[in-house]
């Protein structure tokens, strides 16, 4: 499990006349596992993987497959795409249109110069794994979205390649299948041991299929860890905010130790919170995930927050409930069955281990 | 039952009036397009002239029949057709991969060259070729009588494969170049990219991945060469006879233009050759609308194939090729107009501007310049009202026989030049009503924009039906008339797409031979007419200093299209 497969060296890519798409990124990923690039559009992550891939070539910096150079700007390899034994599934599949699915999957081995008997049992092997066996001898465009997103995983998988290559391969279907194949793409992955280089900008999607997530923002990585950490202690505001919401108030540290660090809001109401190094008498801000915070019951005395229901958005499986608490609003999520009116005055708690201090 | 009664009766008049212009539409393109053709197939069982009552006969049959080289003018046709794709083809499709999607060194420049060398007059670029490769005093002979070994230049313009030269200068390649360039760059990058990480190296994935799926976009040209290859006249005409070497389309035009013209045998040769070429108009048509699903969604990316050691054998390739198509035929047709004798360059003083001082002084140039610009204006004006009118009848309307009028607007792309030109002539000489006509430049307004009524009316089309419907019903829910919508909505969004339709008719009018040659008199010839003439009469330095004058007129508008950034093109 923790053999490195593919590890970026300070990996550089200009496009002529702009900021660098990609900024000195430097990461292993480990064999078997999955690897996520998370990021908003133009952080970086698909230049990156294309980089890997063999598609683009970086301006400076080397990328290792097993030990070995695969491209390098100072000793002046680089290896074309064919040779780098990975496969790769597009945002749009390309699936090649004058060809069958079978042709289609069938189409690595064959410039491969895999046996003729074999190729025919291999093929229909990797489009049993997708589940798409019944379909091979129809005309690829002739396939549904999902269904050519499964023939493009089968031609990449058919050879067995070192490292699966996955440009956002689920932001083209619908809500639904998307679901549905971010659980089958991770079965697969675990079933097979897949090494898995995934693109996305979706968080969800990155958190629920990865072991590693880097994200990615300007060409740099922000920040990379395995899900729960990013989400529970992002390192910057950016991965905080692009992992999911958060409620945040204004606030000055009054008292900071090893424990924790105790923060006045602007209403007067002493807040402790998760350990930082920031000194006493700074402005700051303090942020905790909507879920995190609780209801008071009548015990709770230290960290809670009296405020009025502002509003009640019923969503369904739970409410969003907006609290004014002075001159600042917080909001968490009740159940949908809570007996709860707009106007009412609320307690809600804030666990110390849950809030985090951020510089103003 | 007032109140509904007011609005229905007006919106009848409304009705009224877009089905007055419909017919009126209908009429214009029946006249321009059915009624020559039908006098076309007539003429062929007529006994007498154009003009004489009609008595039936089968003479003209059997006049066509026994013609001496008819068979081998149609074995010639399609050995030339062979030929010329055989060799046009594999050049084209690796020109336009190369400047489509690879990191091929100034490929917006190449690009613009291929567009250029389209633009230029097919006359005027085989003059160019004629004056490098004529047996006695072409360029190339001559150089070529230098090197030791050689007593006699080497080549000849007036063979079969000078013929085959001349079609690959002129429009063979180029035009290739031109349709194939934008539907590699509409091409998906990732059905490339995807073959090239599956372990397929780039040839493989040029010839396994890139060209097959281009083939609908390839097959549809490929149709359309082989409908167009009875087209072509003018290069056959002057290369032709010298050797004795005639074609489908020269044989009509001699039959026409001998004394006295044989109408039958020619009429019956034309129904012939429409027979042929109907069915592949149809089959054309088939493939352009199943190509439609086989074009799978997805993102554009634009990633250069890298060449990487390639590049410069890639780059010399396509300079080659385009060198050959532009710079040398039209540097030698320069050089022509400046020389008292082309070809001699050790006469004493060869260079003269006298050639430029005869033409341009000369009548006949000023009255074939303007009769050129008329034409040229006249044929744009009209195509430019007459083409969107019909585009929006077969794309818009429900009016009953638009399928009719769609089918009316296709059939001059199957008619070659020549033959729409014969079927004009008797529109003109057989009816005493349009007589009058015959002989003005009308006649050639009429001839130019039915022979070009296809490809205009499709560029309009494509785009009408990019825009949708919802522009121009959000125009009659606001209030306007049907002509009034038609009017202010409809035709202010087409004007960059009228723009180049108005542009590309103005130049084909100022190049034409195929449609215009048998209708002109001499009170009517245009400048590509007279520099025909010339040709014919072996006065290659005044055919080119006329050349170069057609060339400037139509690659300057050209200019000032492209300086306006629009584009032709057909999507893959």
């Amino acid at each position: 499990m923790d053999t490195i497969r593919l590890s970026l060296r300070d990996v550089t890519r200009r496009f002529a006349g702009n900021a660098p798409a990609v900024d000195g990124v430097s990461l292993d990923i480990r064999a078997g596992e999955t690897f996520t690039f998370l990021g908003p559009s133009g952080c970086g992550k698909t230049t990156t993987l294309r980089m890997i891939a063999g598609l683009e070539m970086p301006d400076s910096g080397e990328i290792l497959l097993d030990g070995e150079p695969i491209v390098s700007a100072v000793k002046g390899v680089f290896a074309p795409p064919e040779k780098r034994r990975m496969g790769m599934v597009f945002q749009s599949y390309a699936i090649w249109p004058h060809m069958t699915v079978a042709e289609n999957v069938a189409f690595p081995l064959r410039v491969r110069g895999a046996p003729r008997g074999d190729i025919g049992a291999r093929v229909m092997a990797a489009l049993g794994l997708v589940g798409l066996a019944e379909y091979a001898d129809r005309p690829a465009p002739r396939l549904s979205g999902g269904q050519q997103q499964r023939v493009a995983l089968a031609r990449a998988l058919v050879y067995e390649p070192a490292v699966l290559l996955l440009d956002e391969p689920l932001s083209n279907l619908d809500v639904k299948l998307r679901e549905q194949m971010r659980v089958e793409l991770r079965t697969l992955q675990q079933k097979l041991g897949l090494t898995l280089v995934y693109v996305t900008h979706d968080q969800v999607e990155a958190l629920s299929l990865s072991d590693t997530v880097a994200v990615m923002n300007r060409g740099r990585v922000e920040q990379l860890g395995a899900p729960r950490e990013l989400y529970e202690r992002p390192a910057t505001p950016f991965v905080r905010d692009f992992l999911g919401k958060s409620v945040t108030l204004k606030a000055r540290v009054v008292a900071n130790d090893d424990a924790d660090t105790t923060v006045e809001t602007e209403a007067n109401v002493r807040l402790r919170c998760v350990s930082s190094d920031i000194a006493v008498g700074a402005t700051v801000t303090v942020s905790i995930r909507p879920e995190s915070v609780t209801l008071a019951d009548g015990g709770a005395r230290d960290n809670v927050l009296i405020g009025t229901i502002a509003a009640l958005l019923y969503q369904g499986e739970r409410s969003e409930c907006e609290i004014r608490v002075g001159d600042e609003m917080i909001f968490t999520f009740v159940p949908a069955s809570a007996a709860l009116v707009r106007g009412q005055e609320i307690a809600v708690r804030l666990p110390p281990d849950r809030l985090f201090v951020w510089p103003a | 039952m007032t109140e509904i009664a007011g609005p229905a009766r007006r919106l009848r008049r409304r009705l009224d009036v877009q089905a007055a212009i419909y017919t009126a539409v209908f009429a214009v393109v029946a006249f321009f397009v059915l009624y020559p053709l039908v006098l076309l197939i007539a003429f062929s069982f007529h006994g007498g002239v154009p003009g004489e009552s009609f008595q039936f006969s089968l003479a003209g049959w059997h006049a066509a029949f026994a013609e001496p080289d008819m068979l081998e003018s149609v074995w010639n046709t399609i050995k030339l057709l062979v030929a010329i794709q055989a060799i046009a083809f594999p050049i084209s499709i690796l020109a336009a991969w190369l400047i489509a999607r690879t990191d091929l060194p100034w490929r917006d420049g190449f690009e613009f060259l291929f567009w250029i060398a389209f633009f230029l007059p097919t006359l005027s670029v085989t003059l160019g070729w004629i004056l490098c490769l004529d047996p006695q005093y072409g360029v190339f002979n001559k150089l070529a009588l230098h090197l030791p070994f050689v007593s006699e230049g080497p080549f000849n313009i007036y063979s079969f494969w000078g013929v085959v030269w001349a079609h690959l200068g002129t429009n063979a390649i180029a035009v290739k170049v031109m349709l194939l360039t934008p539907a590699f760059r509409n091409m998906d990058a990732a059905l490339e990219e995807a073959a090239r990480v599956c372990g397929a190296n780039r040839l493989k994935t040029l010839t396994r991945i890139v060209v097959p799926t281009m083939l609908p976009a390839i097959l549809t040209i490929v149709m359309m060469v082989m409908i167009r290859s009875m087209q072509s006249l003018e290069i056959e005409l002057v290369l032709g006879p010298p050797f004795d070497f005639y074609v489908y389309s020269t044989k009509i035009y001699g039959l026409i233009s001998q004394e006295p013209p044989q109408f039958a045998p020619a009429s019956a040769l034309a129904t012939i050759g429409l027979l042929v070429i109907l069915p592949l108009v149809v089959l054309q048509r088939v493939l352009i609308s199943r190509r439609q699903y086989t074009t799978l969604s997805g993102k554009v990316q634009v990633q250069p194939t890298r060449l990487g050691r390639m590049r410069l054998p890639a780059l010399l390739f396509v300079s080659l090729v385009v060198g050959l198509l532009t710079v040398v035929p039209l540097g030698f047709l320069v050089a022509a107009t400046m020389m008292k004798l082309f070809g001699f360059f050790d006469i004493a003083e060869p260079w003269t501007l006298g050639n430029w001082a005869t033409v341009l002084g000369d009548d006949l140039f000023l009255r074939s310049l303007k009769n050129t610009l008329l034409l040229s204006t006249g044929s744009a004006l009209l195509a430019v009202i007459l083409f969107p009118l019909i585009a929006y009848f077969t794309v818009r309307s429900v009016f009953r026989g638009r399928a009719v009028l769609d089918f009316l607007s296709w059939i001059p792309f199957a008619i070659p030049g020549v033959l729409l030109g014969v079927g004009l002539l008797y529109v003109f000489l057989g009816n005493p009503l349009f007589r009058p006509l015959y002989g003005t430049l009308w006649l050639l307004i009429i001839a130019i924009v039915a022979s070009h009524m296809t490809l205009g009316t499709q560029i309009i089309k494509s785009n009408m039906i990019q825009l949708g419907a919802e522009l121009e019903e959000a125009g009659r829910v606001a209030g306007a008339t049907w002509w009034g919508t038609y009017r202010r909505v409809v035709v202010p969004i087409l004007v960059p797409v009228l723009a180049v339709v108005g542009v590309m008719i103005f130049v084909t009018a100022a190049r034409d031979i195929a449609s215009v040659a048998l209708l002109a008199t001499n009170e009517s010839r245009t400048l590509a007419l007279l520099q025909l003439d010339y040709m014919v009469d072996g006065r290659y330095e005044y055919a080119a200093v006329v050349s170069v004058v057609v060339i400037a007129l139509s690659t300057g508008v050209a200019l000032i299209v492209r300086a306006l950034g629009l584009r032709l093109g057909i999507r893959a």
